[in-house]
């Protein structure tokens, strides 16, 4: 065999023959365990950063429009706020998508790189909510309950299907907790909706990364 | 072995990240697989020719097997002393 440099001839390492069994499991564990964090392309540190972050930008949205009688909608700068930070969350998970797949290839990077189908999805409900104020909804509905709630019923339905097709309970359960999410955003209003959403969004990034710490250690 | 093992079943790992992770030279690590191939415990697929060139690696099912073997034997003896 030969590497990417045409090297053929090296020296081999010493076998471990006088490897002792704790240490050679401890080893094993430790190179599994870095492995796995390599490859892990929803890292803790990145899903508690985005609680963090969307509990911010969707607190900013709630806090611009919580005293508007009649709702009007969030202002442009706590849009700014919102866009930005997703479109900064979606570079940053990106980059960190690409650093652990970088040199892998087979199944599972081409049903990742499906997922992307996911952004057809998001511009249609943009579509559809270009559809609601040409409908002359109010605006409580068109840059409020909708906009909030919208995205955990997407969600929720995406996990809810995932978790049929695979035969798995996890991400069933997760979809019935986002679709219970988006129906309790609607529930609360425009104004609350926001904080709602916010706080959910939160929590559930939260919850997953504080899950994949406790599988780690398992 | 474990490295390519925390992949999903099927997938394979370039012969260049491989080396990053497991922090050998490029010898040893030729040295590894070309006795892990004789295994047939892993496979090597090479794309494209001279400097371009690329080898992917993958872990057969046997040798996720003999992985999976080799840690409940090492449970067993830890167990045992």
């Amino acid at each position: 065999m030969e590497d990417e440099n045409g090297s053929t001839k090296a020296p081999l390492i010493e076998d471990d023959a006088g490897l002792d069994p704790r240490a050679a499991a401890e080893l094993l564990a430790s190179t599994k365990h870095r492995a796995q964090r390599q490859f892990d392309v929803w890292p803790p540190y990145l899903l508690f950063i985005g609680s963090a972050l969307f509990l911010f930008c969707y607190g900013a949205v709630w806090w611009s429009v919580r005293h508007q009688h009649p709702y009007v909608g969030p202002t442009g700068g706590a849009l700014a706020i919102l866009y930005g930070s997703v479109v900064a969350w979606i570079v940053v998970v990106v980059a960190v998508i690409s650093r652990a797949n970088y040199g892998v290839r087979g199944a599972s990077k081409r049903r990742r790189a499906f997922r992307s189908g996911y952004l057809i999805v998001i511009v249609g409900y943009s579509a559809y909510q270009g559809a609601l104020y040409h409908a002359h909804a109010s605006h409580a509905i068109v840059y409020g309950i909708f906009p909030a709630s919208i995205v955990w019923l997407f969600a929720g339905t995406a996990f809810v299907t995932i978790g049929a097709i695979r035969e798995e309970l996890p991400p069933v359960l997760l979809g019935g907790a986002l679709i219970a999410l988006g129906v309790a955003s609607a529930f609360t209003g425009p104004v609350i909706g926001w904080l709602v959403s916010g706080i959910g969004l939160a929590l559930v990034l939260a919850g997953f990364g504080a899950t994949r710490i406790v599988m780690r250690r398992a | 072995m474990a490295t390519l093992a925390s992949l999903p079943e099927g997938d394979s790992l370039s012969f260049t990240r491989l080396q990053e992770m497991i922090e050998l030279s490029a010898g040893n690590l030729i040295t590894h697989l070309r006795r892990l191939e004789d295994a047939e415990y892993l496979e090597t697929e090479k794309s494209g020719n001279g400097a371009a060139s690329r080898t992917q690696v993958i872990l057969t099912a046997q040798g996720r097997e003999a992985l999976d073997n080799y840690a409940a034997s090492l449970r067993n003896l830890i167990e045992g002393l």
